[in-house]
């Protein structure tokens, strides 16, 4: 129980940070990023897609801060590059930059990270664009009115951060569980090109905890892996994993989770057997 | 608004336990060192914000019915709750031996090193001795000098003379530490407690089976290091 309390505190304090200052993100600066979008040069579904593939690296903001502003531009009709954002903003920022590159010391890996994330960006954009019903869940609160109250405001900062937060103790809690009782030895075990894979997905899914670090946890396993397996694991783990679900259930609705789900996961299976075979 | 006074508490309550944390310095046993400041940022917005939320649905208490509270509004804040109870009755200590786990015996990790292995004998830390006693060849540890604080950890079946001396590096959080441990031969390893933080003095020698082991001249109790994990 000590060590389960340990290590669910510790992913609270360290998660906390980052979705208040997404949600506080998303409420002051998501009017401008509205207009910004607003433009005509946007109106374009490609540029739009092209757009949110690349914000992250103005936004810098790891998995649980980007959802909310990508929650409140797909409401907001930007359904290109709110989706294009919400897959890549995990990734594709300077904080993950960084760390992708001081645990691993490659520029193949880090090319090969960024590069596999935007093109599932582009791919889970252009499937849920197709989509005809609104993929995204009304907040419950309705969004931050500029005429409000200060109080008002705080009010609805709050509600929307609890609205999350409850969703980041489940994923925690499930993800602490994890981590006390079950032997994760048996995935980093496998061997053969395809399982070793489908095992590190699968260790991405109980494992990512936040994209901005998960290099150093893959790069604690993986010594003997190889690059294909590690990929599966750095571009796969930020997007779906224990604690990302729950949220990702919350804002959106089930047929476009179902479908983000699986387009990212054949995409992350694909590349990282392409890379585990390649002839360079 | 009974909802918004739940906000607010919750709010104030989930600020209140980052602050406590914060203040008797046990955050430190849950997170890096540097984001402690960003704990604290985070404690005052959301203090901030509860406050500033509490004082409007004061203004207007006509509103406060029970019976306007959703059911998901209820469970919400029973979670939230569980989370400061949960952070009220377990103060976070550093992980101890009870984490090592028997396949993480330092040598048989191949954990990626980075940058940090390279420093004079003396100032290597459990860490950095680890990476050198899996990678170097064992004749030309012999003989460097060891200095350095972890704590002791007793392996099942080890010889009475014998111990390991362990910290855990963490990437982020201690979600995802890692322990290491280095073996000593010291003739009161007996008499050391399991988990107790000890500043260790030696040399490397070969053990008889030809593996390095670190043979302690001296091995003082210390209070446990205010930053108990070691940052690659």
């Amino acid at each position: 129980m000590r060590e389960f309390a340990t290590i669910f505190l510790a992913l609270i304090f360290e998660t906390t940070p980052f979705l208040l200052a997404g949600v506080l993100i998303a409420t002051l600066a998501g009017p401008a990023v509205e207009r910004v979008l607003g433009l005509a040069a946007f109106r374009q579904p490609a540029a739009g897609m092209l757009a949110g593939a690349g914000a992250g690296l103005l936004l810098p903001m790891c998995d649980c801060g980007s959802r909310p502003l990508a929650h409140r531009l797909a409401l907001a009709g930007r359904r290109q590059f709110a989706i294009a954002f919400l897959v890549a903003a995990p990734v594709v920022n300077p904080i993950v930059i960084i760390t992708t590159w001081l645990a691993f010391r490659s520029a193949e890996l880090l090319a090969l990270r960024l590069g596999l994330t935007i093109l599932m960006a582009f791919a889970v954009s252009i499937v849920l664009s197709a989509f005809k019903s609104e993929i995204a869940i009304p907040a419950a609160g309705g969004h931050v009115h500029t005429d409000e109250g200060l109080s008002q405001r705080a009010s609805h900062v709050l509600g929307e951060f609890f609205e999350l937060f409850q969703f980041l103790v489940a994923g925690s809690a499930l993800a602490a569980l994890i981590q006390v009782f079950v032997d994760t030895s048996v995935f980093s075990s496998t061997q053969g090109v395809y399982l070793t894979v489908i095992a590190m997905l699968g260790l991405a899914f109980l494992l990512s905890i936040c994209s901005s670090v998960d290099a150093f946890v893959v790069a604690g396993l993986s010594g003997s892996l190889g690059m294909g397996a590690t990929l599966a694991f750095l571009t796969f783990g930020p997007l779906v994993n224990l604690k990302s679900m729950p949220m990702y259930l919350r804002l959106f609705s089930l047929p476009a989770v179902v479908a983000l789900t699986l387009v990212v996961t054949q995409m992350a299976f694909v590349g990282a057997v392409v890379v585990e075979l390649r002839g360079w | 608004m009974v909802k918004t006074v739940l906000l607010a508490l919750g709010g104030a309550s989930l600020a209140g336990l980052l602050a406590l944390r914060l203040a008797d310095g046990s955050a430190a046993s849950l997170v890096q060192s540097w984001y402690l400041p960003v704990l604290l940022a985070s404690a005052f917005i959301l203090a901030a914000l509860a406050a500033a939320a509490g004082v409007g649905a004061l203004r207007t208490p006509g509103q406060l019915r029970i019976a306007s509270v959703r059911p998901t509004a209820l469970l919400s804040s029973g979670l939230v709750a569980a989370v400061v109870v949960l952070g009220l009755a377990f103060k976070p200590q550093p992980l101890g031996s009870a984490s090592l786990q028997a396949d993480e015996s330092g040598l048989s990790q191949s954990f990626n090193f980075s940058n940090s292995a390279r420093a004079d004998s003396d100032e290597r830390n459990v860490y950095q001795w680890a990476y050198e006693f899996a990678t170097a060849p064992p004749a030309q540890l012999s003989g460097q000098s060891v200095d350095l604080i972890g704590f002791v950890h007793h392996p099942d079946g080890a010889p009475g003379h014998r111990f390991a001396v362990a910290r855990f590096v963490v990437a982020c959080c201690v979600a995802d530490a890692q322990g290491f441990t280095l073996p000593v031969e010291w003739a009161g390893a007996t008499t050391l407690a399991e988990d107790s933080w000890i500043h260790l003095a030696g040399t490397v020698e070969m053990d008889v089976a030809g593996r390095p082991v670190i043979r302690a001249r001296t091995v003082d109790a210390v209070a446990a290091p205010s930053n108990p994990y070691i940052y690659p």
